[in-house]
């Protein structure tokens, strides 16, 4: 069974549409991130997979049954994001208390040891906490929970680098000694490299690309060079990202697919060839192709005038 | 990670108990608004004066009438807010669906108005010591109360039955204004302009509702009257929230 499915899932916010014909599927037990620019469309699938919201067209189903108003979805998924409300009255070990009634796969006991880790304090209230230490505590509800699906929105959000570490370092301890499905939206694809399987790239609600984050690794290359030395080597090539440097100088970007001959070539035309981290990939995979080409045009242009 | 079967019983009596220890701020207002409610009573419900030459009689009546009827209130704002997002998140966080979110809320404010009725009755002795020791005068106090424990009884329900019908009306009120926020204006404007156009077709329909409930002389009819109207309340909040999403 998978733990994910969706079919030509469509949703619309005031006629605007957040999620675009998209389809994917996710394998039981792997942890998946969820990349994508600023209003890709991460969110709004998250909050469908959790049963928050409904989607307008299409089959989403996680572990075999829709999601929307769902007990038995609810009861093994659990959603995590920098929103998350919780009663004020309570206090934090209350509201671990709470979700240990709630939740049949809870570790009490991991909750306490993070929450000693991490320096809460029992007696405090969590719209009393800072942003990253919300994080945190978010982070400990969700881990603790042990859901079957475990979704984190954008779960490091606040988080210094220390903490951000210590997370994924909790994250892979966690998963391995208790598998389970884990899709996680992040703006720092560098730093969760090692953490993830398997990498989702929305762009503009629809699917960009999916696949295993080793392939993803492998899948581009980049070339600096002359401009005239790069051209007759991109020609005919799918070309991914291309940026000029300098006055006859440029990099891009192209498909992984060169021949150990195309290699040699390119030395000796004076290429020089680097890999390509995944989370530049995917910046450059979803860069605005509309023609308005880069920050610094907006500044020139007002130079201008 | 193997997967958990919930039963919707289980999830609502966890819900239940979640509401009992996150709610505190429920009690708070009680008991503020029915001190008030016994404040406002110290000048007496009712009184009756006569006098002749050489005395004069003055009798004040202290009851908890006050006190239930700011009750009634309290019931219809509570219900009313528990409707609103911050509340229906809350619910969220942990496991829950709209069914057994809505349900667990209706026996939670059942619980509630049974607390409230309770405490509304218990007040009629509290404003009876108060009206001993603090009045001014020289005044005779005599103490009756309810004749019996039954009609106690009978008391304690019929404000519980009442708090719990208002507060199935504010939680139908707030679901409908959460379901779409135009009802804020909307509401009101229906609910006192069909006042206005009945009465002026000679049918004022808030009296006759009234006339309906408070008249009601058969205690077993007024139960059936009030539980009738609470469950139609009930039951169309629950049709609402049924579709409101969560969490966008």
């Amino acid at each position: 069974m998978k733990a994910i499915k969706c079919e030509a899932l469509t949703k619309t916010y005031y006629r605007k549409k957040a999620l675009n014909d998209l389809t994917f599927s996710v394998e039981e037990n792997k942890i998946v991130g969820l990349v994508g620019r600023n209003g890709a469309g991460k969110t709004t699938l998250m909050k469908i997979l959790s049963g928050f919201s409904k989607a307008k067209t299409g089959v989403v189903e996680v572990y075999g049954r829709r999601p929307f108003n769902n007990l038995f979805v609810s009861a093994n998924t659990i959603y995590i994001d920098d929103q998350m409300n919780f009663p004020t009255t309570l206090m934090l070990n209350e509201i671990l208390e709470e979700g240990r009634r709630f939740y049949h796969n809870w570790d009490h006991d991991l909750a306490l040891r993070l929450f000693e880790y991490f320096g809460f304090h029992r007696k405090q209230h969590h719209n009393e906490l800072s942003k990253g230490k919300e994080s945190t505590f978010n982070m400990i509800v969700g881990l603790a929970s042990r859901s079957p699906l475990t979704i984190f929105d954008e779960p490091t959000t606040g988080m210094d680098a220390a903490v951000r570490k210590d997370f994924y370092r909790a994250l892979l301890k966690d998963y391995l000694a208790h598998p389970r499905t884990i899709l996680l939206s992040t703006h720092h694809l560098e730093e969760m490299e090692d953490v993830l399987e398997e990498v989702v790239l929305l762009h503009e609600g629809s699917l960009h690309l999916h696949m295993s984050m080793d392939d993803l690794k492998e899948y581009s290359v980049g070339l600096s060079g002359k401009i005239s030395e790069m051209e007759p080597f991109l020609q005919g090539r799918d070309v991914l990202y291309k940026q000029n440097r300098a006055v006859d100088d440029c990099y891009a970007v192209i498909r992984n697919d060169l021949t150990g001959g195309e290699y040699r070539q390119m030395q000796q035309a004076g290429i020089i060839t680097s890999p390509v981290s995944a989370s530049d990939l995917c910046v450059y995979m979803t860069s605005e192709t509309s023609g308005k080409g880069s920050v610094d045009d907006v500044f020139e242009r007002s130079a201008d005038r | 990670m193997s997967l958990n079967e919930v039963q919707t019983a289980e999830i609502v009596k966890r819900q239940i108990g979640y509401k009992w220890r996150a709610y505190t701020g429920v009690f708070t207002s009680l008991v503020i608004i029915q001190l008030l409610g016994v404040l406002f009573s110290l000048n007496g419900t009712g009184s009756m004066n006569s006098g002749r030459t050489g005395y004069d009689i003055s009798i004040s009546y202290f009851t908890a009438d006050i006190v239930i009827g700011f009750t009634i209130f309290w019931g219809f704002i509570t219900a009313f807010l528990l409707t609103t997002k911050a509340y229906r998140e809350d619910d969220f966080a942990f496991i829950t669906n709209r069914k057994s979110s809505t349900f667990s809320t209706i026996i939670y404010l059942f619980l509630l108005c049974s607390i409230a009725s309770i405490t509304a009755l218990l007040s009629s002795f509290l404003l009876k010591v108060v009206a001993f020791i603090f009045l001014p005068g020289e005044e005779k106090l005599l103490l009756s109360g309810a004749e019996s424990p039954g009609v106690w009884f009978s008391g304690m329900l019929a404000t519980l039955l009442l708090v719990f019908m208002f507060s199935s009306m504010g939680y139908l009120a707030g679901m409908i204004i959460q379901w779409n926020k135009m009802f804020v204006i909307l509401l009101p404007i229906l609910l006192f302009g069909s006042m206005f156009l009945f009465s002026k077709g000679d049918y004022p329909i808030q009296v006759q509702f009234f006339k309906f409930i408070f008249e009601e002389s058969s205690f077993l009819i007024f139960t059936l009257k009030t539980i009738a109207f609470s469950a139609i309340f009930y039951s169309l909040a629950t049709l609402i929230s049924n579709h409101l999403e969560v969490r966008q």
